[in-house]
């Protein structure tokens, strides 16, 4: 009796250890190429690809590969750790490379940009990625974002946000008429029909969309806008190479307690985490606008108006009283310059495409031409999970900027330092703001040295 | 289905039935330590209880747990108190034959790091991980019964065993964990009788659904990269991970297995032979059932195998003899769509022995002063792999200890036993692979700091002592016990290459006390 129930343990182990192995398949290291190329329409001459610098961002893991490319653009390597990567791709062609290889004289450079997020490569891959040409329009560049704000309990939470545009050439240029604008888009990653392949909206979807060329591509589409002031010359605010101008939300102190427009007084635990703007050039007062469209609606209190700077013009804005910005990142910002043929005053305006009944109380979102754009900067929160799609066409910033601290931690975006000419600071600029931008560990809006960074 | 209230409800009337049912002066069960192992095999087991004479039993504990020291792993804290109340018992009734135990336990444990999980297991993967080391309480809630009945003149005894698990871990700085696991387990089984073999085979299904989350009471931590012990990342094998990924993960895992135990008397030696395979399926989620796009995002599964052989000689008047040789083996593997894109494509790969040996010799059981000898010899093996990083650890562990127990019996009514037991644990092979260039923040905080603690030698020694007496209470047998451990690491080779967060050093101890009350 023992002895069979010994070979009757012995059978039933075997068939379990036999049975559990499974011919399982492992994970492998995986083989990457990536061809990079061109749309030839618009890039017609041979293009340098091996002055390609390509960054490999390993999700799983932060491992980071800085590749190259071969004269034919192609990229390859090898046994690398499967899983999710951002893929960011920046060609850089001087003005006398740009002369050479094309015959047309060019002084600037030539800048020839991609970026992917969230690509899952888990078997050997071949991707091909076609590059695009950012044109740097030169002038006012976006030279640092404050939109973070500062510490929701001790700091001014986002009542101290501003942005600082600066002149970027050698010469005198006005900041008369400049639009400011905040681009909206899709706050969280949800996928619908309405969407893009990214879950940003399919603005072409909209009700009742006309739009020449694509809806997507060839505009944006705003939260807030505002507009520096002018008197009709075109001269009336002038920025000199190499300076800035910032636009205050509210240009207070905000280091200091003052007085709300509901007669309280705002008081500031902590003045070391916020900043001073009662020195900005501009600031948003949302006031008259917000009476334009509903008479008689009281005053937005922390949206108080200092009479010694001069408010910006509103043109729009929603879901907000005052210019605020997402502190988390969730929207990008554009400086844009319209012609006499675009009307401001009749901006075509569209509803969400999740939106199929536009009724009287629908938010219609302005759009813009982003052939008016001079200079623009994608954000993005630095923890992935919380990122969501880019709003802004690739073109015109194929990268994102963040900050690490994310919301309320008092931190910018700034733009590097390029290269100083004759003690001018000339920024970078390859339209790439995951290149081109740093962060100010505390918001600088005192145009000072201290408010730049180097490369 | 039962409800969980029903379910804490139901074992605690049976077990206080089966403890006020139980008969005193069974000293010899209370007093030697052979005998003690002998119940604890066959509480709930109608096989093994088949093959003793003993018909009831009862037994109530309270402890307190203080242990403490920097020697210690990575995702260990470093003082845990703990307070528990132990309550287990059989009775036979009739054809009947109830056992059950009930144990609640509550820790608390200071300074953990890494430790965003429960600590029920160290084989599953998929939790989330940050290296900020703070409080945390723990509770369990931990039920068993067994419940059996005689027919056909004993020969055929069909059984049901089940068991209940409810487990609660929660932080308290941020990232602050929440953890609440639930473990149901169903064993019926038949135990077939005869002459002097008892043959039991019983099949076992379970299910368990555990919601871990993180939260954040500030807000800048939550969003903000500026305090790296702060930020929690997703574990997805180990090392694999992903900066603040999720902070939900749903559990839904099944078990299947069975079991084989056998038992027999061979000359003066009862012997007891018992075996179980178990297979967990542990499957993850980002999103409770009732999302609409409810999805498995990874699986786990682990085959655990497991063996135990008790050989008892205590018919001689003088002297008692215990053999005793066990065995765990379990294996483990991954699919997780983060890491391998498929959850048939294994990333994470675990497989763990343990295999232990002892030999207890007690003589002058008669006597005033009953002496006992004991040698333990066990080998411990685990080697956890994680393809992708292309890192891992394996250690291999060998541990023997020699103990010496005095039983001393003061009168009819007390008696005191105490037990010194020295023991060697030396590091036979450890192995840490990593690649350097990515070296995530487990693999620094939790591999590298585990490869230092698992390639130290250390020295031990256990010191226990009970005193028992009826005096208290008539008829009613107390045991007041203390107990203390105490191990050293010896040497420690560092290495340059290494840096993680803390290096195990020092001590580590555990101390014991508390009442048992016999029935």
């Amino acid at each position: 009796m023992k002895q069979k129930l010994s070979i009757l343990f012995v059978l039933l182990v075997t068939i379990i250890v036999t049975g559990c192995k499974k011919n399982q398949e492992e994970t492998q290291p995986i083989n990457l190429s990536i061809q990079l190329s061109v749309d030839q329409n618009k890039v017609w001459f041979e293009v340098p690809y091996e002055k390609a610098e390509i960054t490999l961002v390993n999700k799983l893991n932060n491992s980071k590969y800085s590749l190259k490319a071969n004269h034919q653009g192609l990229v390859a390597v090898e046994s690398i750790v499967p899983g999710a990567y951002s893929i960011n791709v920046s060609l850089k062609i001087t003005g006398a490379e740009f002369t050479t290889l094309t015959g047309t004289y060019r002084e600037s450079d030539y800048y020839l940009n991609y970026s992917l997020d969230n690509q899952s490569y888990f078997g050997n891959t071949d991707a091909k990625i076609q590059l695009i040409n950012s044109e740097i329009i030169g002038g006012f560049v976006i030279k640092q974002v404050y939109y973070a704000g500062s510490n929701a309990s001790t700091g001014a939470i986002f009542r101290d946000q501003f942005i600082e545009v600066y002149n970027n050439t050698s010469e005198t240029l006005y900041a008369d008429s400049l639009l400011i604008a905040v681009v909206y888009g899709k706050i969280n990653k949800t996928a619908d029909s309405y969407s893009l392949a990214n879950n940003q909206y399919d603005w072409s979807k909209s009700l009742n969309m006309v739009a020449t060329g694509n809806a997507n591509d060839d505009y944006v589409y705003v939260k807030e806008l505002f507009m520096i002031p002018s008197d009709g010359t075109g001269k009336k605010y002038p920025v000199l190479a190499g300076k800035s101008i910032v636009i205050a939300q509210t240009a207070l102190d905000h280091t200091k307690p003052y007085t709300t427009n509901g007669g309280t007084t705002q008081n500031i635990s902590n003045p070391a985490l916020t900043v001073n703007l009662a020195n900005a050039d501009f600031e948003a007062y949302l006031y008259p606008y917000e009476q334009k469209l509903e008479p008689g609606r009281t005053m937005f209190a922390s949206d108080v108006d200092n009479p010694n700077v001069p408010n910006m013009e509103t043109y729009f804005a929603t879901g907000a009283r005052d210019m605020v910005l997402n502190p988390q990142g969730k929207e990008s910002f554009a400086i844009l310059k319209v012609d006499k043929s675009f009307n401001l005053n009749n901006i075509p305006s569209y509803a969400l495409p999740t939106v199929r009944t536009v009724t009287a109380a629908t938010v219609l979102y302005p759009q813009l031409p982003a052939k008016y754009i001079i200079d623009a900067v994608e954000t993005e929160a630095i923890i992935t999970a919380d990122q969501t799609p880019r709003r802004l066409p690739m073109a015109f910033d194929s990268g994102a900027a963040s900050i690490t601290g994310g919301q309320y931690s008092s931190q910018s975006i700034v733009r590097k330092t390029a290269k100083t000419i004759g003690g001018r600071k000339v920024l970078q600029d390859t339209n790439n703001s995951r290149n081109d931008f740093g962060q100010l560990i505390k918001a600088n809006p005192g145009k000072d040295e201290a408010s730049f960074i180097a490369q | 289905m039962l409800n969980h209230r029903a379910l804490k409800i139901i074992p605690i009337l049976l077990i206080f039935s089966i403890l006020a049912n139980a008969q005193s002066g069974k000293d010899s069960v209370y007093f030697f330590s052979q005998n003690q192992n002998l119940i604890d095999n066959i509480l709930f087991s109608p096989t093994f209880s088949n093959a003793n004479p003993l018909k009831s039993y009862g037994f109530l504990q309270l402890d307190f747990k203080r242990e403490n020291g920097g020697f210690r792993r990575a995702q260990e804290a470093y003082s845990i108190n703990m307070p528990k109340f132990l309550a287990k018992g059989f009775n036979i009734l009739g054809k009947f034959r109830i056992a059950g135990s009930i144990e609640f336990n509550n820790s608390s444990e200071d300074s953990l790091a890494n430790g965003q999980k429960n600590n029920l297991e160290d084989f599953t993967t998929f939790y989330p991980y940050a290296n900020k080391s703070g409080l945390y309480k723990r509770q369990n809630y931990i039920a068993k019964t067994s419940l059996s009945y005689s027919t056909l003149n004993n020969h055929i005894v069909p059984f049901i065993n089940l068991d209940y698990q409810k487990h609660q871990s929660s932080g308290t700085v941020d990232p602050r964990l929440s953890s609440n696991r639930f473990i149901l387990k169903v064993k019926p089984g038949v135990n077939l009788n005869l002459n002097r073999h008892s043959l039991g085979l019983y099949a076992l299904v379970g299910k368990a659904d555990e919601q871990v989350s993180l939260g954040y009471k500030n807000d800048v931590y939550k969003t903000s990269l500026l305090y790296p012990d702060r930020i929690h990342y997703m574990q997805y094998g180990y090392g694999s991970s992903v900066i603040k990924d999720t902070s939900n993960v749903y559990k839904y895992d099944d078990y299947k297995g069975f079991g084989i135990q056998y038992a027999t008397k061979f000359k003066d030696w009862n012997i007891h032979f018992a075996t179980e395979y178990q297979l967990l399926i542990n499957k993850n989620y980002t999103q409770n059932k009732t999302a609409p796009n409810f999805a498995t995002v990874a699986t786990f599964n682990l085959n655990t195998i497991n063996g135990s052989l008790l050989l008892s000689k205590n018919n001689s008047i003088n002297t008692d003899q215990q053999i005793s040789l066990s065995f765990t083996y379990n294996e483990g593997y991954d699919g997780n769509l983060k890491t391998s894109g498929s959850l048939n494509r294994v990333n994470y790969r675990v497989n763990a022995l343990n295999v232990s040996s002892g030999y207890r010799l007690l003589w002058d059981k008669n006597k005033n002063n009953a002496k006992e000898l004991g040698l333990n010899l066990s080998y411990t093996q685990n080697d956890k792999l994680d393809l992708n990083q292309a890192a891992g650890l394996s250690y291999e562990q060998l541990k023997i200890d020699l103990s010496g127990t005095l039983y001393h019996l003061i009168d009819e009514q007390s008696k005191f036993k105490i037990s010194l037991k020295p023991y060697f644990i030396a590091p036979i092979n450890t192995t840490l692979k990593y690649n350097t260039n990515s070296i995530t923040e487990f693999i620094r905080n939790v591999a590298f700091t585990d490869y230092y603690y698992f390639n130290s030698s250390v020295l031990g020694g256990e010191f226990s002592t009970e005193y028992l007496t009826s005096k208290l209470i008539k008829n009613q047998q107390f045991g007041l016990y203390c107990q203390f451990d105490l191990r050293k690491m010896l040497k420690q080779d560092m290495r340059n290459d290494l840096n993680p967060t803390f290096v195990p050093n020092g001590f580590r101890s555990v101390f014991h006390f508390g009442i048992n009350m016999y029935l």
